[in-house]
């Protein structure tokens, strides 16, 4: 690889020292800095932008699999950057201001105030980069779309509008659509319009159900806030301030693991990630479904006949299985026989005539007894018949 | 007091230390080529389908345990975790214990295997397994260390096949599937398990990893990365992380019906503990496990918590029954500094004692 980039990198990060106390400094002083707004998360961060040249300069040098972790470290650094960036300028105005006490606690709520505002979506303009400003809290959803993404259906069509107007959204497509969905099948094609009916129906449930898994994660957002400023009463009782962005940003994520450790154990939110895993796999069932038809009309084998294939191809080997271990234990059992017989002590010799000689004796007064009886019924056989006839 | 008091020019130096360090840690990164997984070398005993029995090669020597003892893994995530490297090997310290280790790999499912039952399993795979190994040792009995899923995996075999097992070690293994605080229970319980495998055959990994991931996803999906920065610039330390990273990530698709199995009997119905589980003709009845038991679990394991695994012993009938309790997470367990010292040199004692 070559190390220019990394060269012309690293001159330029003094600069974006310089730049970056400047803002700072700029933004502190400022009159307007009292009631703060969360678009000053994401304000004027040169090392955010820094970050993004240097990775798009350096990672096509990089092998693939290097360039996927290392991507995660930088999405990670820049979700670093804005969350205590943001929050450790947005907390300490007052401070460079040299304001009081109270009017700090007014400054910390009005911050926060503003973060719960943006996870409660009652605030639509900060969707976009004050949403980016918290990185990180997007994790767990995106990790979602990435797991589920092999589905032959879009995943979320609805994943960009604001979770403010998802409700209104939701309900004007779902009555629209239900217009349609009403209309009665007929005719010749009637069940495949059914088909296409039902396939419509689960994908806005899928739909339904993901937005209220997003909602959510809304709410969480509201309670890591709260959790955040229970904690930061609490290093104010303790008298251990925050020195550096690394605690700041300690601080952050233990909060939103509170926030969210609390809410995902209750029962609504076990009943809405039911509902979503639930909504999708019916959804992708119904897919599942519709593309068999497809296969079976050009004669290619079906996803249902494959695994009927595959489980009776399991019946017979497991059976076969099941069959050799059970002839290992016969063969195991007649071996332990025939070893049991030969190693059985030979009679003693002197027994042996006695024995013959009473079987010979045993076997002809048998034989003479046996051939008595048959000539009795053989002589009874012959009177019956003389008497029939 | 004012509780976040970052100096303008602290906040500019702290940005500026993690771009450098993200920067020449590029630079190692590169360098450190494969990742190397398993550390110690095995020789592969037995094969059946996907299955492969290794039996691990003492660089200490001959064991002086004559039975030797079988670590069964779970289905999920990749069994080399017992063997992630040198220094971070429950095996290798367990070999160094004096102990003769045997692997059950369960290897990586497909579609063609996805009516594999938990019966196929325990009683198929791993009993002849056994079976294998016990002829090639002749003797009656084994000693068994079952992980986590591979615990309970176990638990059910020891039940069942009680004459063949000479002492039972459990491993941050869940009982009770419904205690306080079981998150994963919790997720489960309202999820159409029926409907799931119907749809998907076999469970992808990546699905299992999101909810794994899901349970603390702010630390695992993103204080960690930024922790590892602090680490680039150590090339071995950037090694381990990466190798765990590797493990973390390996995650083989779930056979679909014994994942249905699994969820519905174990997590939704709670059968173990009811002896309620049937595995083919046999009905698993932990009463039956009447030999020594070591039960070893994680304080601080999220993915099995303590009370999940400690309620083996209102269930076992064995009167040599003890508990080993690790300070640490799932994971720790096994790879931790702390957990070198203390667990496989307590698992090797304790099983010289029996």
């Amino acid at each position: 690889m070559n190390d220019n980039p990394f060269t012309a990198w690293a001159n330029q990060l003094l600069e974006y020292q310089r730049q970056y106390q400047d803002v700072w400094q700029t933004f502190a002083s400022s009159a307007n800095g009292a009631r703060l707004g969360v678009e000053g998360l994401n304000n004027a961060n040169p090392w955010i932008a820094a970050l993004d040249q240097w990775w798009k300069a350096v990672s096509p040098s990089a092998a693939p699999s290097v360039q996927n972790f290392y991507s995660k470290l930088v999405e990670q650094g820049k979700a670093y950057f804005q969350v205590t960036d943001g929050l450790s300028r947005a907390l300490q105005q007052a401070t460079a201001a040299g304001e009081s006490a109270m009017r700090w606690q007014e400054a910390v709520n009005n911050v926060l105030s503003s973060l719960r505002d943006m996870f409660a979506g009652q605030r639509t303009d900060v969707q976009g980069a004050a949403r980016q400003a918290m990185g990180f809290w997007e994790l767990p959803l995106n990790t979602w779309r990435r797991a589920v993404s092999s589905s032959i259906l879009p995943g979320d069509f609805l994943q960009d509008v604001g979770a403010s107007s998802i409700g209104q959204v939701r309900d004007q497509l779902h009555g629209r659509v239900d217009q349609l969905l009403s209309t009665p099948a007929i005719g010749y094609m009637r069940e495949d319009q059914e088909k296409v009916q039902t396939l419509i129906r689960l994908n806005l449930d899928y739909q339904q159900a993901l937005q209220d898994y997003v909602a959510t994660y809304a709410e969480i957002g509201v309670k890591c806030v709260e959790v955040l400023q229970q904690n930061l009463q609490q290093r104010v009782a303790e008298r251990k301030p925050i020195e550096s962005l690394r605690e700041l940003y300690g601080l952050w994520v233990d909060s939103c693991e509170q926030a969210y450790g609390d809410y995902v154990s209750t029962d609504k939110y076990v009943e809405i990630y039911g509902r979503l895993v639930n909504s999708l796999m019916a959804l992708k069932r119904h897919g599942h479904m519709m593309l068999d038809e497809a296969l079976n009309a050009v004669d290619i084998p079906t996803r249902r006949e494959i695994r009927t294939l595959v489980h009776r191809m399991h019946e017979v080997r497991w059976e076969g299985k099941a069959l050799r271990a059970e002839i290992e234990i016969l063969k195991e059992q007649h071996q332990a026989s025939l070893k049991e017989k030969q190693a059985r002590p030979p009679a003693p010799a002197v027994n042996r005539p006695k024995r013959a000689a009473a079987k010979t004796k045993a076997m002809a007064s048998k034989s003479a007894a046996k051939s008595k009886t048959e000539q009795n019924s053989r002589t009874k056989r012959e009177q019956s018949t003389t008497k029939r006839f | 007091m004012i509780p976040v008091q970052i100096r303008p020019d602290r906040a500019a130096k702290e940005m500026l230390e993690f771009n450098q360090k993200l920067g020449l840690g590029l630079k190692n990164l590169i360098n450190i080529g494969e990742i190397s997984i398993g550390a110690t070398p095995t020789e592969v005993i037995y094969r059946e389908d996907k299955l492969t029995l290794h039996r691990y090669q003492s660089p200490f020597g001959e064991p002086h345990n004559p039975v030797p003892v079988v670590v069964v893994y779970a289905l999920v995530n990749r069994p080399y975790m017992a063997d992630l490297q040198e220094d971070r090997s429950l095996v290798r310290g367990m070999l160094k214990a004096g102990q003769d280790v045997y692997l059950i790999d369960w290897g990586y499912p497909d579609r063609a295997d996805q009516y594999l039952t938990m019966d196929d399993y325990i009683n198929g795979y791993l009993d002849r397994s056994v079976d294998t190994i016990r002829r090639r040792h002749g003797i009656d009995k084994v000693n068994m260390l079952g992980i986590c899923q591979g615990g309970t995996f176990s638990l059910c075999y020891s039940a069942i096949h009680a004459h063949k097992v000479k002492n039972l070690i459990t491993m941050v293994t869940p009982v009770d599937f419904q205690t306080p605080g079981d998150l994963l229970s919790r997720w489960v319980q309202q999820i159409d398990v029926d409907l799931l495998v119907d749809t998907m055959g076999n469970v992808s990994g990546d699905l299992m990893n999101w909810m794994f991931l899901s349970l603390k996803p702010f630390r695992l999906m993103g204080q960690k990365y930024l922790d590892m920065v602090d680490l680039l610039d150590d090339e071995e330390q950037a090694r381990n992380f990466l190798r765990m990273e590797k493990w973390i990530f390996d995650s083989p698709d779930q056979v679909g019906e014994t994942f249905k199995q699994f969820v519905k009997g174990f997590y939704q119905e709670n059968r173990l503990i009811k002896g309620e589980v049937q595995l083919g003709a046999h009905r698993v009845d932990l009463r039956n496990i009447t030999m020594p038991v070591l039960n070893i679990y994680a304080r601080e394991d999220h993915l099995v918590p303590p009370p999940a695994s400690t309620a083996l012993k209102r269930y076992v009938s064995t009167r040599d029954y003890s508990e080993l309790d690790f300070p640490g997470g799932h994971i720790g367990i096994y790879v931790s500094g702390k957990s070198q010292k203390t667990v496989p040199p307590a698992i090797g004692e304790w099983l010289d004692a029996r």
